[in-house]
């Protein structure tokens, strides 16, 4: 029992709790009164197995339920009998035995549901008790169970072990009585092994536990980046970062048939699962709309040189007469490849929908989105398998190429298309985290992500982003994994001349909030770096302030032009022309160069651009390259207070000739 | 376009009245076993796929290797036969050839023998659609057409093509789909001129010249794999180069092009690439020795020549 459920330790007991409307009985009994039928008779049975003191028993009783105490500690039954309830002395670790007494207790009565609240946790053999009593349940008018069990993976047992503490208590979370420890996983999976399926849930939520001691541990106090990191985490990995406990109802299942799936819906993992799983899943997204490129891509993944993966052909709001012709294109290719597809139907929903189910049906070790006018050179998945050789567990990122197509109108029963541009390589050859904070600048057919960040971390594709929903995962999965690089070219990201695109597609008002809003949610989090990537950030600002400094002197050089003509107008020039003509030249220069900065930094879409670092770079050596020349020139003395600048730059950019 | 003949009727394959008999050749040089496995594998289920729609009947594969050894034992041949059996093609013969013949003398060997209405000429290191056969073989209902190629993935060759007519200047000898009465009309490829490279450009210029027309198919295709290199600039076969400059002048001779082949000569002696040297060296001691090769098309009536190529491109992947 939880000593965070408002104790009432009378008596030195320390398992004596009462109920209120805001602890954990109240959300028991809303989920009893609410899904339990209301009772035929006024001796219908609620027994509450393990039941202490019987802090539910008179809200039994207001329901119109006759309350069962059954409880192996003779203090709390004698205090229920005090208060006018039936109670019987039972020892259920002798499973047998206990539910042969309960039977004879409950004689020909009907039996509405069990409770057992913060039991199953006490016991070694809880999970035979409860398929005991689904048995029983089905024996007794179909009853139902209501369970409340501690949740092992709250946010602050989790903090807890970061700091390497397990801190076992005489109550609370880690009771020291508690002998089998429970995630949703692991009770749900124990439920549905014992035959009960679940209802319904009112998890109770406690965002202070009783662990959070020493509170102001750094991995436990409020607001805290290292606290605010650990919490998103967690936060993201499932629906009970602050489930205290889990409320649920369940009835008895009938179909016979546990929950099957994944492999965490086993009470017991087999880690085997892990080992013997392919190397990946690859997720095509189509609407059915190109039969003829959907051909084509699955073809380039029939043709992989390494055939170790599975395909999730994700078949988005596709009506049926076209899933007829998509089902009967992928039972035309040989069954070595066809028998590795998995058509999935997905309806509703923006572009995210099919990649969210995708990833949560992936059973590959990486995840690889590869969408339906896209293609993989045969070396595609063989590539990023020695990447994970190497670097196992990092986002995988091969080299990519872009490729303009147009349609091709023709004879012929589907339409075609061809290319019309050689394929060329706008993205950075090495991945650089804080670029693609400014925007997405690797498209998902170049990137393999670990599986484990949907499914145990919980990542989603944003089905509120209309579009760039890749880009937010990648800044997110980037962090936590970092990169693992190569520049080989292994596929062609093919981008339409008209047509569907979603450039075209989506308006772009559209693309700027949609940024806005993934930037937005970027800035609102601590964010990871990967090691030595401070110097990184010391560069782009020197080089920032480099850059501001040539803007400051962009005035002084348009104010010295300005003198230069007035003289050039009075007669009296004292400069040459070739410097003013360079003046002129530099100051414009920098001013288009901030003008496409600008430009840039407004524009939609995920088209390479260069932004960051780079930009900076660019920006801050051509104007060292103009400064030079302007050095070289008779005028020299005109750009004096250039001098200075110049070799700063050429300081940080280092490539740069020399004065 | 050039060259277009006058009378263009509009592509529309029509549906076969009688389904066509045929044959896939392969020729192997140190293939690697997997890729040639992956190969037997998708070219026998698009001939079965056809098979089966009543498009093609009676389909068979025969191979010759012109590898120093033989490639595979005869287990592996067995494995081979029993899938291509298993879906009702016959995998009739496996020739090793005992000396490295090149692509189109081959071809022309494993040819001799053959009766079937048509004859695809495959490379091994291809993975066929499954509606390859399907797509192609329907093009031939037409009785103008002499010779159809497919599209290649990834990569799409850049060769134009007319999109109502579908002629092209020429079809490419990675998948390439012809009559097989032409090919022996003709006496196969021109492997006394070209060992590697133009083989299947002087092909289907001969086949135009006997009146026949060579159309793309884009419907039809197949997996053809390419490498760029981390610019996305196309990189050729370690053989490319050499054999295709070769090549590239004796067809340029052999079609009446003496503008080109001075032209060609001109650009390969300035050429700091040492195969180019060779190319002219080579072409040259066939002057001497009296092997260039016949000339045909005195009047340019098939031969395209558009800077060093043989159609025009939509675009350049040396760009």
């Amino acid at each position: 029992m939880l000593s965070t459920v408002f104790p009432m330790q009378t008596d030195g007991y320390k398992y004596q709790f009462q109920y209120t409307e805001d602890s954990l009985y109240a959300q028991v009994m809303r989920l009893a009164e609410k899904y339990l039928p209301v009772p035929s008779s006024d001796d219908e049975l609620i027994i509450d197995i393990g039941c202490g003191w019987g802090a539910v028993a008179e809200q039994c009783r207001q329901l119109g339920f006759t309350y069962l105490g059954c409880d192996l500690i003779p203090e709390g039954l004698d205090n229920l009998k005090q208060r006018g309830f039936e109670s019987m002395i039972v020892d259920i670790s002798d499973i047998d035995a206990f539910i042969s007494a309960l039977k004879q207790q409950i004689g020909s009565r009907q039996v509405a549901a069990f409770l057992m609240l913060d039991v199953l946790e006490h016991l070694v053999n809880g999970d035979k008790l409860v398929a005991a009593l689904s048995d029983l349940a089905k024996e007794y008018g179909d009853a139902r169970i209501i369970m409340s069990v501690p949740n092992i993976a709250h946010y602050e047992l989790a903090a807890k072990l970061l700091m390497g503490r397990f801190d076992i208590t005489p109550t609370g979370l880690l009771d020291q009585t508690h002998v089998v420890f429970y995630t949703s996983e692991r009770l749900t999976a124990t439920m549905s092994a014992a035959g009960w399926r679940e209802i319904a849930k009112d998890d109770y939520i406690m965002y202070e536990s009783d662990q959070r001691f020493p509170a102001l541990a750094p991995t436990l106090a409020p607001n805290t980046p290292l606290r605010k990191f650990l919490v998103n985490i967690r936060d993201t990995a499932d629906d009970y970062a602050f489930v205290n406990q889990f409320v649920r109802i369940y009835a008895p299942d009938d179909s016979g048939n546990t929950i099957k799936g994944t492999i965490d819906n086993k009470p017991v993992i087999d880690k085997k699962y892990f080992a013997n799983q392919t190397f990946a899943s690859v997720l095509v997204r189509t609407t059915g709309s190109r039969i003829g490129t959907l051909h084509d891509t699955l073809l380039s993944l029939a043709a992989q040189t390494d055939q170790d993966f599975e395909v999730l052909l994700l078949c988005h709001n596709v009506p049926s007469n076209t899933f007829d012709v998509i089902c009967e294109l992928i039972n035309s290719f040989p069954t070595s490849f066809s028998s590795r597809i998995n058509i999935v139907q997905v309806s509703g929903g923006g572009r995210s929908r099919p990649l969210n189910v995708g990833t949560r049906l992936a059973k590959g070790k990486y995840t690889i989105i590869l969408d339906d006018d896209d293609l993989a050179f045969g070396c595609w998945i063989e590539e990023f398998h020695k990447l994970a050789d190497h670097w196992p567990g990092q986002v995988l990122r091969l080299g990519v190429a872009v490729q303009h197509l147009e349609d091709q109108p023709g004879p012929g029963e589907y339409p075609s298309y061809h290319t019309i541009s050689r394929p060329y390589c706008p993205y950075p050859k090495k991945f650089d985290l804080l670029s693609h904070l400014h925007e997405n600048r690797t498209p998902p057919c170049a990137l393999a992500y670990p599986t484990s960040l949907f499914q145990y971390l919980g990542i989603e594709f944003g089905e509120d982003l209309p579009v760039l929903e890749d880009w937010d995962v990648l800044v997110r999965a980037t962090q936590l994994c970092g990169v693992a690089n190569t520049t080989k070219v292994c596929s062609l990201y093919r981008q339409w001349k008209s047509g569907d695109q979603s450039t075209a597609v989506h308006s772009p008002v559209e693309w700027m909030d949609t940024r806005k809003k993934i930037l937005s949610t970027i800035e609102s989090l601590p964010i990871l770096l990967p090691p030595k990537y401070i110097n990184n950030i010391r560069k782009i600002n020197d080089l920032e302030q480099v850059v501001k400094s040539l803007h400051a002197e962009r005035s002084r050089l348009m104010a010295s032009l300005s003198r230069i003509q007035m003289n050039d107008d009075g007669g009296t020039s004292s400069a040459d022309p070739h410097t003013a003509a360079l003046i002129a030249s530099a100051a414009a220069n920098l001013d288009a160069r901030q003008k496409e900065r600008e430009q840039l930094e407004n524009s939609p879409g995920n088209t390479p651009q260069h932004i960051g670092y780079e930009s900076w770079l660019e920006v801050a050596s051509v104007f060292a390259a103009e400064l030079i020349q302007i050095k070289s020139s008779k005028g020299w003395k005109l750009t004096e207070p250039l001098r200075a600048a110049g070799r700063w730059v050429r300081r940080l950019t280092g490539n740069l000739p020399r004065e | 376009m050039q060259n277009k003949p006058l009378d263009q009727p509009e592509m529309s394959p029509a549906q076969s009245n009688s389904p066509k008999s045929i044959r896939v050749q392969i020729v192997l040089y140190d293939t690697n076993l997997s890729t040639l496995h992956s190969c037997i594998e998708s070219i026998s289920v698009a001939l079965h796929n056809a098979a089966i729609k009543n498009i093609i009947c009676n389909p068979s594969i025969v191979i010759g290797d012109c590898s120093a050894g033989t490639l595979f034992s005869d287990d592996t041949l067995e494995q081979f036969k029993n899938y291509t059996s298993s879906m009702e093609v016959r995998l009739d013969d496996y020739i090793h050839f005992g000396k490295n013949l090149g692509f189109g003398g081959g071809h022309n060997k494993l040819v001799l023998k053959a009766e079937e209405d048509l004859c695809l000429i495959l490379n091994p290191d291809t993975y066929s659609s499954p509606q390859l056969i399907t797509e192609m073989v329907p093009v031939f209902d037409d009785p103008t057409i002499g010779i159809v190629d497919a599209k290649q993935l990834p990569l799409e060759h850049p060769k134009s093509y007319d999109p109502v007519t579908m002629e092209t200047s020429w079809a490419l000898g990675a998948c390439l789909m012809i009559r097989t009465s032409i090919m022996h009309e003709l006496g196969g490829f021109d492997d006394k001129s070209f060992f590697l490279y133009c083989e299947d450009v002087d092909l289907s210029w001969r086949t135009k010249l006997l009146g026949w027309r060579v159309v793309h198919w884009p419907h039809a295709k197949i997996f053809h794999d390419k490498y760029l290199d981390e610019d996305g600039v196309f990189i050729p076969a370690a053989s490319e180069p050499e054999y295709s400059a070769e090549s590239s002048l004796l067809l340029a001779y052999k079609y009446s092009r003496d503008d080109i082949v001075d032209k060609m000569i001109d650009a390969f002696l300035h050429s700091p690439a040492r195969f180019h040297q060779k190319a002219v060296d080579a072409f040259h001691r066939r002057q001497r020795d009296g092997t260039l090769p016949a000339r045909l098309d005195a009047e340019h009536r098939v031969g395209q020549f558009i800077g060093f190529d043989f159609a025009e491109h939509r675009f350049s992947y040396a760009d």
